[in-house]
């Protein structure tokens, strides 16, 4: 009895034991995952084979919080994952992937597609994942792959599989022009792009075969585009020596224009706002943040019923308000901050110039009021990394003097053309002509009988 | 008579002239635009062109003998095909049509030139819905319908601009007979499509 008791435990045990190392074994199975890639161009039916893959773990995703991974960490404040769509994430990986060949970062993984045109990539923990692609040539022909962003989590599948995005890429045998260009951009919040803080200049590199090919400055005076000519195919991207302050890169090409995009990022900063009464009334198309104003519709002196403009007054009288500055700005110095308040300044008055051209039919001044701006303490940078809040001393917007008159319509200037082009021959004479010679042979044969 | 005999000889003479320069120009024309170097795959898509703030449209020109042309006019229903100058003068509308004013761009070209039977000669045996086909240098087409033609008096300037980007895009004038009028031809656009 004891020893079927004992036995009976023992194969207890052994169940048991069994049951634990089944449950740890499926536990490890859900940690690693696997991406299987199919490589093909289905425009023209071609499985590609013997394309070269790298993957790269990107980082981690939480809910909707993405952390890069340790090595693409240098990225985190340049190069921006969020909200992205569909194509701003292949920008994001294009840009990424000019940063991976430039910084030389070694890929977590490497591979070649098989005679199928697929290839996976097993054992990855749950994150998101960069795969990027050599450029395939077959004889004379050639395919790129644009650059991916997979996103994978091992708790809920243990593949995915993903299409490559490929594209012929064969080139003119001829030479081929290469061109660069960079673009301004300004952020989906619409923060003001402002001119007076960009770069006047920037400086990108040009790398060929992964070698630095040139380096370029690209500004106004060549229209922020660079072309150059090659004979030899060969892989080109672009970087950006230094990315200009308060703006994010991405790169973008269709293999042979490349285009640097920089978009301005938005710094806030809660302040409070004095408005103290001006001495005389003012007018301005657009009010400084915080200023609560009336709008007054202008109407053009002939009457018109036509609404070509609206003006807001602010209100008079003293108040604080709070406003939400959104727009860069330094937080080092007061000089400095005084500085690009008057930056900030100038291009509300540009606005507000430009917008009074067309608008207003009655002579306006807009003078230069007091206003006192206390900075209240922190401002949210976390898009920046920059913490202190600094005192607000602006002026708020004197925007430029406004004289405007309506004027309706303008008067061209045209040549002057007598007559349109005469496009016809002489056929007109002719019957005139064999009409006249016909009479005068008929005159001349009566006079001639006559005569007779 | 002889005067009218002369003259018709020579009438005749430029026409067939200003005919086979035409054609020579046409030749020259048509071997330099480019044909579709598109893959079946993929058209190379203009990654620029996305970040144009005022696109920029400009003309593409080609120098053949020392004058400029913009393209080729071809009207199938009158069976003729011909080069088209930048700039018109009256040595130029000897040799082709002309460019008088505005441009195919902007839906306000009007050409003109000789009623030579080899050029515009035939253009009011037009009817309603007639094809206008305009080849620019880059290869691309823009195809017209006629839709209105009338006799503009010789002197009327304002009368042949009337109407530009409103009721037509393209217009083709010539000389009546007399010489007095000149027999206008107005066209919508009603499709661009890339080269052959």
């Amino acid at each position: 009895m004891e020893r079927k008791q004992g036995i009976s435990a023992i194969l207890i045990m052994i169940c048991f034991i069994m049951c634990m190392m089944n449950i740890f074994q499926t536990v490890s199975a859900a940690e690693t995952t696997s991406i299987t890639l199919k490589c093909y161009d289905e425009a023209q039916d071609i499985i590609l084979s013997d394309m070269h893959w790298n993957l790269y773990y990107l980082g981690t995703i939480e809910g909707e919080r993405f952390t890069y991974s340790r090595e693409f960490s240098g990225y985190q404040d340049t190069v921006l994952l969020e909200d992205l769509t569909a194509s701003e994430l292949t920008d994001f990986a294009s840009t990424l992937k000019n940063y991976i060949l430039h910084d030389d970062i070694t890929p977590t993984q490497t591979g070649i597609t098989d005679e199928g045109g697929e290839i996976t990539f097993f054992g990855l923990e749950s994150g998101m994942y960069l795969l990027t692609a050599e450029k395939l040539k077959i004889d004379y022909r050639s395919w790129k792959a644009t650059p991916s962003i997979i996103t994978v989590d091992a708790k809920r599948s243990d593949n995915v599989v993903s299409i490559a995005k490929v594209r012929d890429a064969t080139l003119d045998e001829n030479e081929t022009k290469y061109a660069v260009r960079k673009i301004w951009m300004k952020n989906k919040e619409e923060a003001q792009d402002i001119k007076q803080i960009r770069n006047p200049s920037i400086t990108v590199e040009i790398y060929r075969n992964g070698e630095l090919f040139e380096t370029q400055e690209l500004s106004n005076a060549n229209n922020w585009q660079y072309s150059w000519i090659d004979t030899t195919g060969a892989e080109w991207y672009v970087i950006e020596k230094e990315i200009p302050r308060y703006y994010t890169v991405s790169y973008r090409d269709n293999i042979t224009e490349y285009v640097v995009l920089n978009t301005v990022q938005p710094q806030y900063r809660d302040s409070s706002v004095i408005w103290e009464e001006p001495e005389e009334t003012t007018t301005m198309a657009t009010l400084p943040p915080g200023i609560i104003g009336t709008e007054t519709s202008t109407t053009p002196p002939d009457n018109s019923t036509t609404d070509i403009g609206t003006t807001t007054t602010p209100k008079t009288g003293n108040f604080t308000g709070t406003t939400t500055e959104v727009y860069p700005f330094t937080n080092e110095t007061e000089t400095s901050t005084t500085n690009e308040t008057d930056s900030w300044m100038t291009d509300i008055n540009s606005s507000t110039a430009s917008s009074h051209d067309t608008a207003s039919s009655t002579r306006t001044t807009v003078t230069t009021s007091t206003k006192t701006g206390s900075g209240s303490g922190s401002s949210n940078n976390s898009k920046t990394g920059t913490g202190s809040g600094n005192t607000g001393n602006s002026t708020p917007g004197g925007g430029g003097s406004g004289n405007t008159n309506y004027s309706g319509g303008s008067s061209g200037n045209t040549t002057q053309i007598i007559k349109l082009p005469q496009t016809g021959q002489l056929w007109y004479p002719v019957p005139i002509l064999a009409g006249g010679g016909i009479l005068m042979m008929y005159l001349g044969v009566k006079l001639g009988r006559k005569e007779d | 008579m002889i005067s009218a005999l002369s003259l018709c000889v020579y009438n005749i003479h430029e026409d067939q002239k200003g005919g086979e320069q035409a054609q020579l120009i046409l030749e020259e024309i048509k071997a330099e635009i480019p044909e579709s170097t598109e893959t079946a795959t993929e058209k190379k898509y203009d990654l620029f062109s996305e970040y144009e703030t005022e696109p920029v449209f400009t003309e593409a020109v080609i120098a053949i003998d020392d004058a400029i042309y913009i393209g080729v006019i071809c009207i199938p229903d009158l069976g003729i095909e011909l080069p088209v100058m930048n700039e018109w003068s009256y040595p130029n509308l000897k040799i082709a049509p002309c460019r008088y004013k505005g441009s195919y761009l902007d839906h306000n070209m009007i050409i003109a030139a000789h009623n030579y039977r080899s050029h515009f000669g035939r253009i009011g045996e037009l009817n309603s819905g007639s094809k206008i086909i305009f080849t620019d240098i880059t290869g691309k087409d823009y195809i017209y319908e006629v839709n209105n033609i009338e006799n503009i008096n010789g002197t009327d300037i304002e009368a042949m601009d009337f109407g530009s980007a409103e009721s037509w895009d393209l217009t083709l004038f010539t000389c009546t007979l007399s010489g007095q009028s000149r027999v206008t031809i107005r066209a919508n656009q009603v499709e661009e499509r890339e080269g052959k």
